[in-house]
């Protein structure tokens, strides 16, 4: 059984036509299932309960990136399989997982090819893209218990598992060190570049900021702060994904 | 990396870039790429590349290893090791195979491995 999980961003009038198309498309498949949109009063980790309550099999989120992101904890303890149809204003993790935007996607739920993906956890919190670290002044990265990285100049910090850096199905995370550097320009002004970024893939990683706690971001939004234990946790999510996703 | 000191890195390799510092025991399994500082002991299963302006104080074991920078501490190389012009090597070094460019300078016992030597009659 199907349980389709709408956004409350794309409860807006601009998305009814398409959300019309799509429910037609998915009856012609024989994909149909229980709609829940979300509001105010009903929010996305009890929408996920519901559905396994209702002995959902598959739960399909339409919407944004940031919709699957904050679904991941709900999701990530479940035997579910997550589906998604790609519907708003920023969709790049779908794009990485091969499925295209809007009513295309249904034909990708069809087909139904499964992949088995790592999360990132920090604290019990789980996430599939990344965890970004804003400008930090003094930052040591503890990982894996075996070497330390300490940034020798003010550097912001991504922490990723899938997107543009980070493989999904490698067991580990990428840390990314971007050096930020401030260099005159022909002597009118300065412009913040970044010297070369490093990299360390690791499993499990302690991140500690001298002086004061650093946010440690996801989607633009601070979800931690430094002091932060931040983990792989292997295969734990099932997702369908099309043929033209960036990782194999 | 040699000459515009730009390796290019694959997913899964390690870059110690040169606005960070790297302190403890490194165990990679993909290549490394070093520009930065590191101390300690640097083991992969793949290659090493110490860029031109790398400070290393580690035992170093891998398959190939390149170096430019400074290296202090016993290298260990299955394949092969490269010293490039201005690179600074002190430390015991064993390997398959070994390239010296002028300039280069390796302070220590060099063994290699894998060698008959002839009988002279």
């Amino acid at each position: 059984m199907y349980t389709y999980i709408v956004e409350a961003g794309i409860n807006d009038k601009k998305y009814d036509a398409e959300l019309a198309r799509i429910e037609s498309r998915l009856i012609e498949l024989e994909m149909s299932g229980r709609i829940e949109k979300l509001t105010i009063l009903k929010n996305l980790p009890e929408a996920v309960k519901d559905a396994i309550k209702n002995h959902s099999e598959t739960i399909v989120l339409i919407g944004t990136d940031r919709m699957l992101n904050s679904a991941m904890s709900a999701l990530a303890e479940t035997n579910v399989t997550v589906g998604i149809i790609p519907l708003g204003d920023s969709t790049l993790l779908a794009d990485a997982l091969g499925i295209p935007y809007g009513i295309a996607a249904c034909d990708i739920l069809s087909a139904r090819i499964t992949a088995t993906l790592d999360l990132g956890k920090v604290n019990n919190r789980y996430f599939l893209s990344k965890l970004h670290i804003p400008e930090c002044k003094s930052v040591t990265i503890d990982c894996d218990s075996q070497f330390q990285v300490s940034a020798l100049s003010p550097a912001t910090i991504d922490i990723a598992n899938f997107g543009s850096n980070g493989n999904p199905r490698d067991g580990r995370l990428e840390v990314i060190v971007r050096p930020h550097q401030r260099k005159k320009m022909f002597g009118f002004g300065r412009r913040e570049q970044f010297s070369r970024e490093s990299v360390f893939p690791v499993k499990r990683l302690t991140i500690r900021s001298g002086g004061e706690s650093m946010p440690i971001m996801s989607d633009g939004e601070t979800i931690i702060k430094t002091p932060a234990t931040v983990e792989i946790a292997s295969k734990k999510l099932k997702i369908i994904v099309g043929k033209q996703r960036n990782f194999a | 990396m040699f000459k515009g000191d730009t390796a290019s890195a694959k997913q899964g390799d390690t870059v110690i870039g040169g606005a960070v510092k790297v302190e403890g025991n490194f165990v990679g399994e993909g290549n490394v790429i070093v520009e930065g500082q590191l101390q300690g002991t640097l083991k992969t299963k793949h290659n090493v590349t110490i860029g031109a302006a790398a400070k290393v104080k580690a035992n170093v074991e891998a398959v190939d290893v390149y170096i430019a920078g400074e290296l202090v501490g016993n290298v260990r190389a299955t394949g092969k090791l490269v010293l490039k012009a201005g690179a600074k090597l002190h430390g015991n070094v064993e390997t398959g195979s070994i390239s010296v460019e002028p300039g280069a300078i390796l302070n220590g016992k060099c063994t290699m491995t894998n060698v008959t030597v002839s009988q002279a009659e």
